[in-house]
């Protein structure tokens, strides 16, 4: 009796070792819950970004809320800064204007990334070089004026890109999502995974083999940013937008979308600018889009 | 930028140390304008009455060139009815040049005052020139007209860097503007009693318009621009090709000199214009290139200079300027 007691103990402790060991390793839920709470969606600046956090040789950031990734590569003859992005939370993707709406204040990308604690930043749409576009920033309306025949692109409360094709104010109003981000520059490269065929001749330089900036979405919360050299770079062509949207494709984009491209191509991570560095000047912007972290500099 | 704040209201209209100071250079410009009127006409009461002329015209056509320069945008990004509410701010150089020409004719087309229209503006220009001056020192409190960053900590010290609202070094270009308008008004002001008719306006339209091309170059904030071009630099070229092309005329010169003044004149803006251009757009060094807009403008300058001086003083001209 008292054998077939202690057998029926070691079954069950043996049973339990299925349960107890799980791996060798402890598991994530080992950990205490980090608290990392979204950012408010206005104008403030993001946590202070811990350097430690950069990785070596500025190939990107890694934190529990942020992971940057920056790979060069090389198409069209050109060489390409390919950004990959992935957040925790919506709100950690945020614009910055250089002034106050109406202004004409230009700044080097670098210093406004800086002022907002950008852990990386890129130029935005210079929306407020011309009357025309639909501008919402930080989830303020400051203009609702799409320009005809332009592609607009909404970012809306989850991180998500939607474009909007020739774009008017009803088919914007008829986006039933809530809108934190537009940019008004455009045109479209990738929707729903399909590359255009950028054949409008009211684009910027559309034909033109040049600097490219180019903002994508490769799923939720996952993002690629994208500056391509132009033919002020020594060893570069530039690339057309036909090829900037086969490029995007490439990559596998859902949606892909061109902003102020040429000697506005700016990319910042740790407040420096990290694209087409053989041009040596720096071209002062207006606005930003900017990828901040949500852990605090305490923890 | 810093968003201004209000010293008190009256009558529900705020008011402003920006507004308060630009009031004050206004009263020493009359002043001095009061001071010249009265050494060549002994009763200050026309000179008042200009003066009135003058401060509606600037402000109101100041206000206007604003309106004009933006129109593109006041429909779109303005709040309604803006034009006309001149409490909320917006107004340019180039209107308020316009404004005193303006109010000079207006004032010399009426005969019981028997004033002529370049004797007004000789009189007028070394006073408006310091309200420029007092208006561009007060931009400190808006700090508006500021340039680029200075990062070199060896070069952040007045005058050649200030620090804005982020505690970030900026070249103050509104106190170098500010400097510009005062030494030209200090020289014309010595220069008064030299000159012949008209001599003292377009030695002030020359130089404020060489000092805006340049200056204006450096700013980064607020300036007013159609497409790429900033309004204040076309104003400047216009400005500085009148006043020589003005003082080519008068010396009637034959056709081999004015054609050699003329291709110079050509020559230097379209340096300028490349200048410029090349700041933004290609590789050469920036402080190559304001070198070379600093040598041209230079150049523009004593060009004017002796254009002005070649031309005889006549008997009447001498009289004048002995006052």
């Amino acid at each position: 009796m008292k054998t077939i007691f202690r057998a029926l103990l070691l079954f069950g402790m043996l049973l339990a070792l299925a349960f107890l060991l799980p791996s060798a390793a402890p598991l994530s839920a080992a950990f205490a819950e980090t608290v990392l709470a979204p950012l408010p969606i206005d104008n403030s600046a993001g946590p202070k970004p811990a350097e430690d956090h950069y990785l070596a040789d500025g190939s990107g950031y890694q934190d529990d809320s942020l992971t940057v990734k920056i790979e060069q590569i090389r198409q069209y003859d050109t060489n390409i800064m390919v950004a990959h992005i992935q957040i925790r939370d919506a709100s950690q993707m945020r614009t910055a204007m250089a002034g106050s709406f109406g202004s004409t204040r230009d700044i080097p990308a670098a210093k406004l990334a800086e002022r907002y604690h950008a852990v990386f930043a890129m130029n935005g749409d210079y929306f407020n070089f011309c009357s025309v576009g639909y501008i919402v920033r930080q989830g303020k309306l400051y203009r609702n004026n799409p320009k005809e025949g332009s592609d607009v692109l909404l970012i809306d409360d989850h991180g998500d890109f939607h474009i909007v094709q020739d774009a008017t104010s009803e088919k914007i109003a008829a986006f039933t999502g809530t809108v934190v981000n537009s940019f008004s520059f455009g045109p479209a490269l990738v929707v729903d995974g399909v590359a255009q065929s950028v054949t409008k001749n009211n684009h910027i330089a559309s034909s033109d083999a040049t600097q490219r900036m180019i903002i994508a979405q490769t799923g939720p919360l996952s993002y690629l940013c994208v500056a391509t050299e132009g033919p002020e770079n020594t060893g570069s062509v530039g690339l057309t937008l036909d090829q900037a949207a086969q490029l995007m494709q490439s990559l596998g984009c859902e949606n892909a979308y061109n902003l102020d491209g040429g000697g506005s191509s700016t990319m910042v991570m740790d407040n420096q600018k990290i694209n087409a560095l053989s041009t040596h000047k720096v071209r002062n912007i207006w606005d930003i889009l900017y990828f901040a972290t949500l852990v605090q500099p305490a923890q | 930028m810093n968003e201004p704040t209000a010293l008190g209201s009256i009558f529900g209209i705020a008011f402003y140390p920006y507004g308060i100071c630009v009031a004050l250079a206004g009263g020493i410009g009359c002043l001095i304008f009061i001071r010249i009127w009265n050494k060549d006409q002994n009763s200050a009461e026309d000179g008042f009455l200009f003066l009135c002329y003058a401060v509606v015209c600037c402000l109101l056509l100041s206000r206007a060139g604003y309106c004009v320069v933006q129109a593109g945008f006041l429909s779109v990004d303005y709040s309604p009815g803006f034009i006309w509410q001149m409490q909320l701010g917006g107004y340019s150089l180039l209107g308020s040049i316009v404004g005193l020409l303006a109010a000079a004719w207006l004032f010399s087309r009426m005969k019981r005052h028997k004033q002529s229209f370049a004797t007004l503006l000789d009189r007028v220009a070394p006073a408006a020139l310091l309200v420029l001056a007092g208006e561009r020192l007060a931009e400190c409190l808006t700090l508006e007209g500021i340039g680029g960053y200075v990062d070199n900590q060896s070069l952040q010290w007045f005058p050649l860097a200030v620090q804005d609202c982020y505690g970030d070094f900026v070249i103050p270009v509104f106190f170098w503007e500010a400097l510009a308008a005062l030494v030209i008004a200090v020289g014309l002001l010595l220069w008064m009693r030299k000159g012949r008719r008209g001599d003292i306006a377009l030695t002030a339209v020359l130089f404020l318009g060489l000092t805006q091309i340049l200056l204006e170059s450096l700013r980064e904030d607020n300036y007013l621009r159609f497409g790429f071009v900033r309004v204040n630099q076309l104003l400047g070229i216009g400005m500085a090709l009148f006043a020589e092309i003005l003082w080519l005329i008068r010396l009637k010169p034959h056709a081999w000199p004015a054609a050699g003044v003329c291709t110079v004149l050509m020559g230097c803006t379209a340096f300028l214009a490349w200048s410029e251009y090349a700041l933004d757009k290609t590789a050469y060094s920036n402080l190559t290139l304001y070198f070379g807009m600093g040598v041209t403008l230079t150049l523009l300058a004593f060009m004017g200079i002796v254009l002005r001086n070649r031309y005889p003083v006549v008997e009447e001209e001498k009289s004048f300027a002995k006052g």
